[in-house]
Formats: C-alpha cells, structure tokens, sequence
C-alpha cells in the first residue's frame, strides 16, 4: 500500500500520447514527442518509397515526413480537420509521421502494459505492449522499430528501402 | 552530484589538454626552427623555452588535479628533462626535439585513450629511459672547441637572464600548490586567500619585464573567447536563417502595407537582420593558423625523412575558414606538402649541382579571393615532369600513346588514382593513392585545384573553396511543379532549347549539339523520380567535371539565382541519389540541392576525357 502514494504522482515516462490511425489507437512516449502541428505543406523527395510524404520546413529545420497509415499497410491517409503530424524525435534523427487524429495523453505504467502480445497481424507494426482502458485497445507503438530506422539511417545512396 | 563534477571538470581537461598539445608542439617546432640555423637565434629559442616550459608544467598541474596521474608522470618526466637542459646549459639538438614531439604525440595518444577509458594505464619507461639516454649524450656532446662555445655562449646567457624568473614562479606556485594539499580540510575562502597572497607576492617580488606579458597574455587570452558547442552554432544559423526568410517576406510586402511606422521600420530591421546574419555564419569561421601548426610538424618530420632541408613559409595564418572545411581540407593539405618536400624538391646536392640554394622552400599561403578561400601550397623544385607524367600514364594504360591532350590536362593526369611516377613506394609517398583523394575531398568541398609549374623552378598547386560550406550560390530551377537547387560552382553555362533540338543516338542515350560540339544529355527528372512531360522548351546545364566531357542535365526553366543557407540532408534520407543538402527558399517551403557532379554516372554515353 505504500506504493500506492507512489504511483498517483505520474513519472512523465509512464506517459504517453495516444492517436489513432484509421480505427485503431496507438500511443507512444510523450518523451520522444517534440511537438504536433497540423499537416504542413511538403515536398517530395525523390526515390523515396511511397510511405515518405516529403520534407517540411519546421521553423528552419527541415524533417521528412512520413505517411504512418500507408507504411504500417493501412492505405494513404486521407487529410481531414482532425488529421495531425506529430513530431518525432529519435534517438538517431527526428521525423514527422502523419495521423487521423491526435486524441489524448493517457498514463501507463509498466504493470498496466501488457507485453508479448501475439495479436500482431500487420508486417511492419512493432509494439512494446497493450494498454487496455475498459473495452480500447491502445497499442503502445516502437516507433523506430516500425520504421526500420536502425536500416534507414544506415543506407546507402540509391538502396531501396522497404 | 560529485561524480558528474569531476565528470565535468575531466571533461574540460580533455578538451583543453588538445590546445596545450597544439601549443607544446608549436613552440618545439619553433625552437627547432631556430636553433637549426646557421645563424642562433638566441631570444627566440629562451622565449619560446620558457613558454614550453611553463605549458608543460601546467599540464602537469592540470593533470595530476583530475586524477589522471599518467599524464602528470609524463609531464614530470618532460618537466625534470627541460629542468637540468636549463640548469645544464646543453645545447638543444634535432634528436632533443625528436625526443619532446614523441612525448607530445604520446600525450595525444594517452588523451583520446583516456577520454574512451579514463582508467586506461600506460606504460611510461621507456620515455624514463630516454630522457636519461639523452640527456647524458648530451653531457657527452658538450663541445670544447672555442667557435661553438663562442656561439653557445648568449644562448645560454639570455636563456639564463629570461629563464629565472620563470622558474621562480613555477617555486611558488608549487608551494601554493602544496598548501593547498596540506589545508585541504580547511574552508574554501581560506584557500583562495592563499593562492591570492601567493599571486601578490609574486608580483611584488617579481615585477621583471618577462612575468608579467606572460600572467597578462593568460588573463587576456582566458576573458578573449569562450567555448560553444557546435551544435548551438548550428541551431542559431537555423533561426538566423529562418529569419532572414521572414525578413524577405516584410520586405516584399512593406509597400502594399502602406503604413507609415512599419515602411520606416523594416528597412532598419532588414539593416540589422543582415549583421546578424553575417556575424551568426561568422562563428563557424577559425583562423587556418591551427591547421598550419600541423603542416609545420609534417613538413619537419617528412624533411627528416627523406634527408632534405626545407624552409617552411607561412602567410596568411590569421585567414579565417570554415571550421568544416578545415577539417575536411587537412589530409589533402597534409598530402600536397609532403609531396612538394618528397617529390618537388630536388636533393641537396642536385640543388647545389645546379646553382640553387640548398635548401628547398615551401610557401603555404592563404588568402579570401571574392567569396572563395584560396590556399596555395608552392615549392621552388624542380616542377613537374610533363614527359614522365605522359610516359608513365600510357605505360599505365591511362591514355592511348597516340592521343593529343592539352599541356594542361597532361597534368591533370596525376589526379587519376593508381598514379605515381616515383618507381619505389616510400614512407611518405609514391603509392599513388592520394592526389585522387586529395581531389575527391577538395570536390566534395565544391572546391578546384589548379597546377602551375615551372620546370627547373618549382610548382604552386591553388585549392580553391568556398568561404563557407553554409552558404553557396545557387540556381533555383524548375522540373515539373518542384523546385531544385542548382549550386552555382558546378554549373559552367546554361543553354535554353526546345525539344527539336534533341537527337536520339543508338547506344549513347539523348545528345545535343552545342556549338558543333555532341553532348550527351540526362534528363532531371529521370534523375529526381518527377514524371516526365513535354514542353516546349527546356534549359540545358551544361557541366564540366574533372576527367568527363561535358555534359548537361535538362531542367525545365531556371527560376533565379540567390545564396542559399545549406542545411545536411536528414539522416532518414541517407537513401537519396546525387542531394547535397537541402535548404528554404524564399516562401519557406525546403527544397533539395543537386549535386550535378554526382549525376555523370546516370549519364549515357558519357565519355572520361
């Protein structure tokens, strides 16, 4: 019981943002987050695979962006007035990824996370565990798993990224 | 809490033992210098004594407070070596100053050990025993004959008169250091007065001429500059240049604004934007004089080496450069002078056969022409061999024997990779890799390097860079709806043409005719994955790349022309062919650089000149 005054106070690792794509919630650390904007206007980028929207201009930075829903299977992301680009920021590198919508920052610690689930159908989805609030699923995302980005940031010029 | 501070303060050591390095070497290559000479140059050599003597002894002190107690052993080996040099009066010799450089590359080698592993250990015999070694050789080699001691004389003397001062200090402030040891456990405040009562003292006892420049130099040189990270310097250019971006957009709008008040001010604001903006690019500028210390040890060393007498010439030190671009231009800048030592410069006894003085001359000059750094590395050698260049090329299969190239590009030859006209590869050169790198790094600095040589006379190889890596010319073009960046070193002319003008040859891809001349052409949108689509007409870029001939990427149109702040590409976009960068332009949406020179390899047909 004396941890119970412990975990009322939030440690800001056990937060984390949650949005959706498509009908699915996903969430990930608020820590990694630098920031959510609306959907910028991009540029392409050429010979990039199809799931890079292209580069912003973030207030004299320039970040790619990428199309979430499109690499994890889902299909381009339509933009809509709820549609958000949230900034990423990596241990290697910092990337926007676009979503359907930004909903809220939720608190999970690691005994409400339940990991090793097998439910994983989508090829590129990496999850470090489910979030379960009643009857919604939030999946808690591995962002620099999903994106291969221990790969990316290790190509060569010309490879082709899958 | 303590553990993160003496992190912090190791830290600082680290990073300033590599300027104490850089110094302790520069003042033994001075002494070197001057007591090389026919003609000694006695206060030189006491002045820059004392310095290395003092720089040694703080590294010592410096060391030894944070722990890192092999460091403060070598330097207390060095330390006692130039102590009895002094009290001895022996003569400092080239195998003396052989001996400190080893030391002074040891320290280097211990320093980024430590800063991996700070308990790395080291083993410091052998520099133990070399210090005696040479130190008794040099008891030995006191000469008795009355012309050396004549000329040893007012070093010694000199020496004397500006050392004891020095040395005297170095007394008291190790007895404040001891102090402090002994009153460790006492207050703080109570250590400062001791220090400051030692300091006064020192003044008051000493007010000779030789201390005082120095404390004041020390006092000077510590409120003249603080250290910034690279990164912050690179995150103001950011905003800087974001602003600079909002700036332009007040600008275009201040007369549809028809406001009084605003009309006045924006112009004042775009005066005072622009001073940011060149003292923000400013920081990332240094001196060169740092990478020309180095290139004076090369050029002692690799004149040892190869048994030939140099003179080095140094102009320009004060330049200021690109801190990437120092970086990058090291190696090439190392290889150019070893070359002009190894290869340029005849043998003594070829020098004197032949009415030159015997000793060879190497002139490092640097200087900004218009918005290009320019550093010159000349020799007074024997300049190159254009029949032996040409022979060895065909014999290497580099060009046919009966081909009809230019003088110029003759020369040009040497930058191919594999080529060498020395017949046996030495230490310090001769493999035949290395003008190509050399090449290759200048190029990827959007720089060129020119020949000139004179036979019998010597040769002046010319790098020339941009001042800056951040900030580059470039041509805004079209290709379908996007916009690409063109940087304006590589371009050589731009021709508009329409789509008639185009001729397809079977094998060789799309060519043109320019000037009765055939090139062959690519596409910028098969290079930048843009669809393609028909137009009425085109602009060729023509390019001239080193060892090609000519060839042009088509864009659409070409916008305008104006300097663009370079930002790296993303590392998330390591995939991409042929970008350079990326940078905003004038609406602040990004746009990617080209490198037009990368693009030769997706060109058919392209022949190597």
């Amino acid at each position: 019981m004396i941890e119970s005054s412990k975990t009322t106070d939030t440690k800001s690792e056990d937060r984390f943002l949650e949005f959706m794509i498509r009908d699915e919630f996903f969430g990930i650390p608020l820590l990694e987050i630098r920031e959510v904007i609306g959907v910028p206007k991009t540029i392409p980028i050429p010979g990039a695979p199809s799931w890079y929207q292209g580069i912003m201009n973030l207030r004299g930075q320039v970040i790619p962006i990428i199309d979430l829903g499109l690499k994890l299977g889902s299909g381009h992301t339509e933009k809509t007035n709820e549609t958000a680009v949230i900034i990423v920021e990596c241990t290697s590198v910092t990337i926007g990824i676009i979503v359907d919508a930004v909903k809220k920052v939720i608190t999970a610690t690691e005994k409400t996370i339940q990991k090793n689930q097998s439910q994983n159908t989508k090829k590129d989805l990496k999850i470090d565990g489910v979030f379960r609030n009643g009857e919604q699923m939030t999946l808690i995302l591995n962002i620099e798993k999903s994106l291969n980005l221990d790969d990316i940031v290790n190509a060569t010029p010309g490879s082709t990224l899958i | 809490m303590a553990d993160s501070y003496e992190e912090i303060i190791r830290q600082t050591f680290l990073e300033e033992a590599e300027q104490s390095l850089a110094d302790i070497e520069q003042c033994i290559i001075e002494i070197d210098r001057y007591s090389s000479r026919k003609k000694i140059y006695p206060s030189e050599i006491s002045s820059n004594f004392a310095n290395l003597f003092r720089l040694v002894h703080n590294l010592k002190g410096s060391s030894a407070g944070v722990g890192f107690s092999k460091v403060s052993d070598l330097s207390h080996i060095l330390e006692t070596f130039l102590t009895t040099i002094k009290n001895e009066n022996f003569q400092i010799s080239g195998e003396t100053c052989d001996f400190i450089l080893e030391c002074n590359d040891f320290f280097r080698k211990m320093i980024v050990k430590i800063s991996q592993n700070p308990d790395s250990q080291f083993d410091l015999k052998y520099f133990d025993n070399k210090a005696e070694q040479q130190l008794s050789s040099m008891k030995t080699n006191i000469p008795s004959d009355n012309k050396t001691e004549q000329k040893k004389e007012p070093v010694a003397e000199i020496t004397e008169q500006k050392k004891e001062p020095v040395a005297e200090i170095t007394e008291q402030k190790k007895e404040s250091v001891t102090e402090i040891a002994e009153q460790k456990k006492e207050p703080v405040t109570e250590i400062y007065n001791d220090n400051k009562l030692s300091g006064e003292q020192t003044v008051m006892t000493e007010p000779s001429s030789s201390t005082a420049p120095v404390q004041e130099r020390e006092q000077l040189t510590k409120d003249e500059s603080i250290r910034v990270r690279m990164y912050q310097i690179e995150q103001l250019n950011n905003y800087v240049g974001e602003m600079v971006v909002m700036q332009t957009v007040l600008n275009q709008q201040k007369t549809e604004l028809n406001q009084e008040l605003l009309s006045k001010v924006i112009p004042q604001m775009d005066k005072t934007v622009k001073e940011i903006q060149n003292l923000s690019l400013g920081l990332r500028m240094i001196p060169i004089s740092q990478l020309f210390t180095k290139i004076q040890r090369v050029c002692r060393d690799t004149s040892r080496a190869v048994g030939k007498e140099v003179e080095l010439t140094l102009e320009g030190e004060q330049t200021e450069v690109d801190k990437t671009i120092i970086e990058k231009i090291s190696d090439p800048l190392v290889h150019m002078v070893r070359n002009s030592i190894d290869h340029g410069l005849e043998s003594k006894e070829e020098r004197l056969r032949i009415g030159k003085e015997p000793i060879g001359h190497v002139t490092l000059r640097c200087y900004h022409d218009g918005g290009h750094v320019i550093i010159e590395v000349s020799d007074d050698g024997a300049g190159l061999n254009k029949k032996l260049i040409e022979e060895k090329a065909i014999k290497n299969k580099l060009i046919p024997e009966n081909h009809n190239l230019r003088e110029d590009d003759i020369l040009n030859l040497i930058f191919h990779g594999g080529f060498s006209t020395k017949d046996t590869a030495t230490d310090v050169s001769g493999r035949g890799v290395g003008m190509d790198v050399v090449l290759t790094n200048i190029q990827s600095l959007s720089g060129e390097i020119d020949i000139a040589t004179h036979p019998g006379k010597g040769s002046t190889f010319k790098i020339s860079v941009p001042l800056s890596l951040a900030v580059i010319d470039g041509v805004v073009a079209n290709v379908n709806t996007n916009r690409y960046i063109l940087p304006m070193s590589q371009v050589f002319e731009s021709v508009k043409i329409s789509p008639e003008d185009l001729d397809k040859a079977s094998g060789v891809g799309t060519i043109f005719n320019l000037r009765g001349k055939n090139i062959p052409v690519i596409f910028a949108h098969e290079i930048l994955s843009e669809k393609s689509s028909s137009k009425e007409f085109y602009t060729a870029v023509i390019i001239r790349k080193h060892g090609f001939e000519p060839y042009a990427v088509l864009v659409d149109e070409i916008l305008k022309q104006q300097q663009i702040v370079v930002k790296p590409i993303s590392k998330a976009l390591k995939f991409t062919r042929s970008l350079i960068g990326t940078a905003i332009l004038g609406d602040g949406l990004p746009a990617f650089i080209i490198d037009l020179f990368d693009v030769s390899q997706y060109v058919k047909g392209l022949a190597k000149s």
